[in-house]
């Protein structure tokens, strides 16, 4: 009996292995041997035309953080790349920030609508989507340029004398993401907040809490996974951005996308390209694991 | 503010009406109510669903606001006051009780945002722990308690910030029948130790008389009657009130000119019945007789003269503590139903076609307009 049981238990496992093996292939493909090729790039040298030679060398990673004088192969802190890294984590946290701000009031309004218009709000957060990434994007340039709408109607209204500049400035690239990103933080919030038990408002109410409090002790908290949730999906996508820098930065304010494709392309050095990208993926998985374990602490203290 | 202060009265609803819609949508779901609420009372908004008796509820809750007419609680006009102003607390039908909050925390909520003291509100959630006997749940989150551990969990959560009046919103009918039981019987006590108005909301008539002090029935948001459990059982106000309390036979009936015996009806297949009545019955206007089931005496039929109803048994169930019977009766105006308490060495003398007579005292039936 023992003897049929593991064969059955044998055939059932490999029944399994050949079932998921499509998916693991993909996997492989698809993500572990590129990110393989990229980490190892990075410990090779650059090849004069791209590509790489097969020297194995630390520089590309040691250039990550600091500068090589020429004449006397000094190390100073890299002015450059830190710039480059902070300014993409202020703008992706900027970002974040702002689409939550913006979105989750959004959401709420959709989620506490009847089911009916909820249908049409929905719609209509999607409709951005439906354009090219690049025609929304001239189509911001052409609203916050100097001669562009925004600074016409407010020098014909005599709000302003001379035309502020937007266009080309972090500023701008910060809206742009918003606008782009605005609807991953709608999503997964109005998600969390459709499923809200209303009564749960009601009882907060009853039991003296005002408005501002329901809110915060009661619809935040239990929002909290599309909170998560939407910020992961704004933030990743943002930090890594490359369109919206160079049409709303003017490549003055390069991000670290930006800087990426300068290694492969103009740069033609691959290993510093390589070593910048895992840097990026570093500080996404960082800020990620800060970010989901202050979440959770944040639930403990209230429960 | 009207400053309108009747020692006693608690909740006081003055020509309270509640429309929903607009136009020719337009929904009553209370119609102009008035009702006086006494302090200390356990008092019952009874009614089948759709009746208007949750509205009525959750517009003393604050929760919903009156069309027109005012709400006066303890003489002080609150009907446009927010339910976070107003010293009254509910324990909602699901319980509503906060999943990301413990047992303790869900207590400590109302009080918490009163902003009482960190030692205050501990001492308080541990005496409310006390009261309704969770102490050792109170870390627990409340997906992790049973049914009737929430339901515990809510009533204490409601009761901690020692509200003048309390609301229950079906509260007890999502526990099976045992727990149910046991429950009424602790509400009661917790209203008599607490001396808080208790405003309980069900559509079971039973958990009504069991429970309340006073009674109002409500038919499409319209109170029907307000009288102790004994006067709506025993003394129905109208024909709703007599069929959705209890279980109840109509019989037809017509009046007769009035003797020294009193109120003379005409009953169908009986004759000339004298039965005690607080209003007179024009001669030839057409009553309802209302007996309970349980003031039916039923016998195998025997020789006697003409003056009861006679029928044939259609069915028979065993209840336990008695024994229902159905009766069709031979003079054609229907089907009654015979309660009879069962002895323990009772055997079943009457069966399924069996011919049987039924009796009953006339002081034990009550007469309606028809």
């Amino acid at each position: 009996m023992a003897s049929l049981e593991s064969t059955r238990l044998k055939t059932e496992s490999r029944t399994r292995w050949l079932l998921i093996s499509p998916a693991m292939l993909v996997v492989i493909i698809g993500a572990i041997a590129p990110l393989l090729v990229i980490v190892i790039f990075s410990f090779l040298t650059p090849g004069p035309t791209g590509g790489v030679n097969f020297t194995p060398s630390f520089d590309a990673w040691t250039r990550v953080l600091f500068d090589r004088d020429l004449f006397d192969d000094t190390l100073t802190l890299s002015g450059t790349n830190l710039e480059i890294l902070l300014r993409s984590l202020t703008l992706s946290l900027a970002t974040t920030f702002l689409c939550l701000l913006v979105g989750f009031p959004t959401a709420y309004f959709i989620a506490t609508r009847n089911p009916l218009n909820r249908e049409v709000w929905l719609l209509l957060v999607t409709v951005p989507f439906w354009t090219n990434l690049l025609i929304r994007t001239f189509a911001i340039q052409d609203l916050i340029r100097n001669e562009g709408i925004i600074n016409t109607l407010l020098l014909k209204a005599g709000l302003i004398s001379a035309p502020i500049q937007i266009l080309f400035t972090n500023f701008a690239i910060c809206l742009g993401l918003v606008y782009v990103y605005l609807p991953l933080m709608i999503l997964p919030v109005y998600a969390s907040l459709e499923r809200l038990d209303r009564n749960l408002l009601e009882a907060a109410s009853d039991l003296y809490a005002r408005p501002f409090k329901v809110l915060w002790e009661v619809i935040v908290p239990l929002s909290k996974p599309g909170i998560i949730a939407g910020s992961i999906l704004v933030f990743i996508p943002s930090i890594g951005t490359y369109v919206t820098p160079i049409l709303l930065g003017g490549g003055r304010n390069l991000m670290i996308g930006n800087y990426i494709e300068l290694q492969f392309g103009q740069g033609r050095d691959w290993p510093f390209g390589s070593a910048i990208s895992l840097t990026l993926m570093g500080i996404v998985m960082v800020a990620l694991l800060i970010y989901i374990r202050h979440g959770d602490t944040r639930g403990h203290e209230h429960g | 503010m009207t400053g309108e202060i009747t020692p006693g009265v608690a909740i006081r609803l003055k020509k309270v009406t509640k429309t929903y819609g607009s136009g020719n949508g337009t929904v009553a779901a209370v119609k102009s109510t008035t009702l006086d609420i006494f302090k200390n009372e356990f008092f019952t908004l009874l009614g089948p669903s759709g009746c208007g008796k949750t509205t009525l509820l959750r517009l003393i809750g604050g929760f919903e606001y009156p069309t027109t007419g005012t709400i006066l609680l303890d003489g002080q006009d609150i009907a446009s006051v927010p339910p976070f102003r107003r010293p009254i607390n509910t324990v909602f039908q699901n319980y509503a009780l906060f999943p990301h909050m413990t047992v303790a925390e869900n207590i400590g909520f109302g009080l918490r945002m009163l902003k009482r003291s960190r030692d205050e509100i501990a001492a308080r959630v541990d005496e409310m722990l006390k009261l309704v006997r969770l102490e050792h749940l109170s870390g627990r989150r409340t997906a992790q308690i049973s049914g009737g551990q929430q339901q515990r969990v809510a009533l204490a959560r409601a009761l901690a910030s020692e509200p003048k009046v309390l609301l229950l919103d079906e509260s007890l009918s999502a526990l099976d029948y045992k727990l149910r039981k046991e429950m009424q019987m602790e509400l009661k006590s917790l209203q008599a130790a607490t001396g808080i108005t208790f405003i309980f909301v069900t559509h079971d008539q039973e958990e009504a008389l069991t429970m309340s002090d006073r009674v109002a029935v409500l038919s499409s948001g319209e109170i029907m009657q307000v009288g102790t459990p004994h006067e709506v059982y025993n003394r129905p106000a109208n024909r709703f009130v007599a069929n959705f309390v209890g279980e109840t036979n109509f019989l037809q009936g017509r009046g007769l000119n009035p003797d020294a015996r009193g109120t003379m009806i005409d009953l169908q297949g009986i004759g000339a019945v004298a039965i005690p009545t607080k209003d007179t019955v024009a001669p030839g206007a057409l009553v309802n007789i209302v007996v309970r089931p349980e003031h039916l005496r039923i016998s195998p039929l025997s020789q006697e003269p003409a003056t009861q109803l006679t029928g044939s048994v259609k069915t028979v169930s065993f209840c336990g503590p008695e024994t229902q019977y159905t009766v069709e009766l031979s003079n054609g105006s229907g089907l009654l139903l015979v309660r009879k308490y069962n002895t323990p060495d009772e055997n079943p003398s009457i069966a399924v076609g069996d011919q049987v007579s039924v009796k009953f005292t006339p002081n034990t039936a009550q007469v309606l307009p028809g």
